[in-house]
C-alpha cells in the first residue's frame, strides 16, 4: 500500500508493506527506509521505535486530515490521494476573492453595493481573537454584492464582497 | 471576608481564580457568554450566569450585565481577572457604587495609572527612573520633531492611553516621524478612544523586567521579586522567568525599592506589577499593570504564595501578614504561554475545536488551562489556551523540566507555538540568559517547523490507518465530524498483528 501524503507545502510518498512476523514495519519514505517496531505506550498513545528511536504519537482525525503529535511537534497530515474526492473548503472562492485568512467575525463593512472602489481599498474589517484585519479590494472596480453583515462569523473561502473588475483594467487593476 | 465572589472573566484565569475560591471555602459565581456555556470556567463554578451575545462588548465587557449577575446571585465581591474590565476605572467605580467590593485597586488609582504621561510625572516625582521622553501629550508636528531631535533617533511614538503594543510606532529618522505619529494617533483613537500621543527614546534591545508588588489598605507595600519577560511577539509575552538571569542582589534590591516607591506614589492597593525596561544596569519605569498578571504563577512557584488569595484578603481589608524581609524565594521558575495561533503565519489567530488535549504534569510542573478535548476555542476572545510553568532548584534544571513539560503538552486541532517555544528554550542564547525584547526577531526570524521532523508524523498517520483498519477511505472521509476516539482501541487491530 502506498500513501501520497502532504504536510503543509511538502509532499511525501510512503510505501507500506505488510508487517513482518515480529510486527516490524519496513516503511519506505521518499525512497528512504524507515524501520518501525511497535511497542507498548501510555493509554491513548501510539508508540513505536522508529529506526531504533522510541517515539510516542498522539493522533486525532478531522475533516481536513490527520493531526499527529510527537514530542511537541504537531503536523496536519493530509492524504493527497483523497484530496480530489473531498469538497474543497475554498471551493467558493476564486482568485482575488475577498475572504478572511482565518476564521473571524465581521466588525465593519466599509462599502456599499454599487460603490466604485480602487485597488487595495479596505472593504471589510474582521476580528479574530482580538486581532483586527482589513480585507481590501483585489482590483479597481465596482462592488456588486455584499454577502455579510456586522457580527457574522466568516471563514477562509467565504467570499464576503464581490468586486467586478473595472472594464479595460489591467490584470493588476 | 466575603462569602460569595463573582469572577468577571473566562478561560484559564477564571479557572485559576475559581480554584482559590474553592480552597478558601468561598462560594463562586462564573459568567459566560453563549459560546462559553460548555467552557471549563462555566462548569467549575458553584453558579453560572449567562451573558448572552458572545461579542465582548455585549458580554464580558458589559458592566450592567455583570452587576446584574452579581446582584441576582448575591455575590459581594467581583474579581476581574486580567484583560476585559480589569483596569477599567469606570467598572471599579460602578462596582463600588453598587455596594460591592472590586478586587483590585481603586478607580482613582486605575485612572491615574492608565494615563502614561501622568504616570511618568508621578514616577519622576518620587525619583523612579523613567525613559527619556515627553511627560505630556504632544500633537504639534514641529514640537514633536524638536523633541525627537533632542532625544536622538530612533524614537518611539506612544499612545498616552492604553497599552498592549497598540498605538506604538518606531521612527528611525525625521522622515519617518510624521507618518509614525499619524499611525500611532489613529490606532490610539480607534483602540482607546483617545488619540493623544507622546515620545520616548527608543531603547535598543532592552530586557523587560517587572516586579510583582502587594499593597494593603493600611499602607504596607512589599515586592515579590522580579519576572523577566523579554521574549515577546507583537509586544505580547511568550516566555517568562524568575529570577531574571540579568539581576544580581544589588540591582534586584534597587529595582525592588523603586517598584515599592512607584506603588506608594500611585496610592496603589492590591496586587500589581511595576514594569521596567533594563539596559545594562540601567532600568527605566515602563508602566504599572494594575491587575493580576498572566505570568503570576512563576512568582507563586518561587515564593510559595497564592497571589489570588492575597488579592482577596487585601480587598477584604486584611493587613499583609508578612513584611518585606519575610518574603522568601526558592529555586527558579519559567512559564511558556500556549496561544491558539500559528507562528508560521505571523502568529495568526487559530480558533477552532481542540481535538485532543493532554496537559503536562509531574514534579515541578503547573499547567493553568481553560481547555479540554472537544473544547471549542471561540473566535471572539484572547487566544491564550494554557500556561505551562515549571519550578526547579536552578535555571538549567528548570529549562530541562520545561522541555519535558512542553513535550508532554499535547494540543491538536488548532495551531500553537509549542514547537517554536521548544526551540527557543533549547537555544544557546536562551541557555546563556542573553534575552531581550527583540530575541525572536534576531534569533528566529520567519521561523518554520523543521522538515526533518516530518517522519514521526508520517509514521503516526500510517499506524493510525493500520490500527483503524479502515484503509485510505476511513473516518477522515466523514467531513466535519472530528474523530477523537481513543487511538488505544484502534491500536488493538495493529497490536494483534504484531
Amino acid at each position: 500500500m502506498d500513501f501520497k501524503l502532504r504536510i503543509g507545502e511538502r509532499s511525501h510518498v510512503v510505501a507500506v508493506p505488510s508487517p513482518e512476523a515480529d510486527g516490524t514495519l519496513r516503511l519506505v519514505v521518499d525512497d528512504r527506509p524507515l524501520a518501525v517496531v511497535p511497542r507498548a505506550g501510555p493509554p491513548g498513545a501510539l508508540a513505536a521505535t522508529v529506526d531504533g528511536r522510541p517515539v510516542e504519537l498522539h493522533v486525532a482525525r478531522c475533516a481536513e486530515g490527520t493531526w499527529v503529535w510527537c514530542a511537541g511537534r504537531a503536523r496536519l497530515v493530509q492524504d493527497a490521494g483523497q484530496e480530489a474526492r473531498r469538497p474543497s473548503r475554498r471551493a467558493g472562492a476564486g482568485d482575488g476573492a475577498v475572504t478572511p485568512a482565518f476564521p473571524s467575525v465581521v466588525v465593519a463593512v466599509l462599502v456599499k453595493e454599487g460603490e466604485v472602489v480602487r485597488k487595495n481599498q479596505p472593504l471589510v474589517v474582521v476580528s479574530a481573537m482580538k486581532m483586527e484585519s482589513r480585507l481590501v479590494a483585489p482590483w479597481a472596480g465596482t462592488v456588486r454584492a455584499i454577502r455579510v453583515e456586522v457580527g457574522a462569523s466568516v471563514k477562509p473561502g467565504d467570499e464576503l464582497v464581490a468586486v467586478e473588475r473595472e472594464a479595460g483594467g489591467s490584470g493588476n487593476g | 471576608m466575603f462569602s460569595k465572589v463573582l469572577v468577571a472573566n473566562r478561560g484559564e484565569i477564571a479557572v485559576r481564580i475559581l480554584r482559590t475560591l474553592r480552597e478558601l471555602g468561598l462560594a463562586s459565581v462564573a459568567v459566560c457568554s453563549d459560546v462559553d456555556r460548555e467552557a471549563l470556567h462555566a462548569r467549575l463554578a458553584d453558579e453560572t450566569v449567562g451573558l448572552g451575545d458572545p461579542r465582548p462588548a455585549a458580554s464580558y465587557l458589559d458592566i450592567a450585565k455583570l452587576l446584574d449577575a452579581a446582584r441576582r446571585t448575591g455575590a459581594q465581591a467581583i474579581h476581574p481577572g486580567y484583560g476585559f474590565l480589569a483596569e477599567n476605572p469606570e467598572f471599579a467605580r460602578r462596582v463600588a457604587d453598587a455596594g460591592l467590593v472590586f478586587i483590585g485597586p481603586s478607580a482613582d488609582a486605575l485612572a491615574r495609572l492608565g494615563n502614561k504621561t501622568a504616570a511618568r510625572r508621578t514616577m519622576r516625582g518620587v525619583g523612579v527612573p523613567i525613559i527619556p521622553g515627553l511627560d505630556a501629550p504632544e500633537s504639534d508636528p514641529r514640537r514633536l520633531a524638536d523633541a525627537a531631535e533632542r532625544l536622538g533617533y530612533p524614537v518611539l511614538v506612544k499612545a498616552a492611553a492604553g497599552g498592549g503594543g497598540k498605538g506604538m510606532r518606531v521612527a528611525a529618522s525625521p522622515a519617518e516621524l510624521q507618518e509614525a505619529a499619524e499611525a500611532a494617533a489613529g490606532e490610539a483613537a480607534s483602540s482607546f478612544g483617545d488619540g493623544a500621543i507622546y515620545l520616548e527614546k527608543y531603547l535598543d534591545r532592552p530586557r523587560h523586567v517587572e516586579f510583582q508588588i502587594l499593597a494593603d489598605a493600611h499602607g504596607n507595600v512589599v515586592h515579590l521579586f522580579e519576572r523577566e519577560c523579554s521574549i515577546q511577539r507583537r509586544h505580547q509575552k511568550l516566555v517568562e522567568e524568575t529570577p531574571s538571569p540579568a539581576l544580581d542582589e544589588e540591582l534586584r534590591e534597587r529595582m525592588g525599592r523603586a517598584a515599592v516607591a512607584a506603588a506608594r506614589a500611585a496610592g496603589y492597593v492590591n496586587a500589581g506589577t511595576v514594569e521596567f525596561l533594563l539596559v545594562g544596569r540601567d532600568f527605566y519605569f515602563l508602566e504599572v499593570n494594575a491587575r493580576i498578571q498572566v505570568e503570576h504563577p512563576i512568582t507563586e512557584l518561587l515564593t510559595g504564595l497564592d497571589l489570588v488569595r492575597c488579592q482577596l484578603e487585601i480587598a477584604a481589608g486584611t493587613p499583609l501578614p508578612f513584611r518585606q524581609e519575610d518574603v522568601g524565594r526558592r529555586g527558579h521558575a519559567i512559564e511558556c504561554r500556549v496561544y491558539a495561533e500559528d507562528p508560521q503565519r505571523g502568529f495568526a489567530p487559530s480558533p477552532g475545536r481542540i481535538l485532543l488535549a493532554r496537559l503536562p504534569a509531574g514534579p515541578g510542573v503547573r499547567c493553568d488551562a481553560g481547555i479540554f478535548t472537544g473544547a471549542e476555542v471561540p473566535v471572539y476572545y484572547d487566544p491564550i489556551l494554557a500556561k505551562v510553568a515549571v519550578h526547579a532548584p536552578d535555571r538549567p534544571a528548570a529549562v530541562a523540566r520545561l522541555v519535558r513539560a512542553l513535550e508532554e503538552c499535547v494540543v491538536l486541532g488548532v495551531a500553537t507555538p509549542i514547537e517554536l517555544l521548544l526551540e527557543v528554550v533549547r537555544s544557546e542564547p536562551f541557555a546563556a540568559g542573553r534575552t531581550h525584547t527583540r530575541f525572536l526577531d534576531e534569533h528566529f526570524p520567519d521561523w518554520r517547523p523543521a522538515d526533518s521532523a516530518d517522519d514521526p508524523a508520517l509514521v503516526g498517520f500510517v499506524l493510525d490507518r493500520l490500527a483503524g483498519g479502515t484503509g485510505a477511505t476511513g473516518a477522515a472521509a466523514t467531513p466535519d465530524v472530528p474523530d477523537v476516539s481513543s487511538p488505544w482501541r484502534r491500536l488493538g487491530a495493529w497490536g494483534r498483528s504484531a
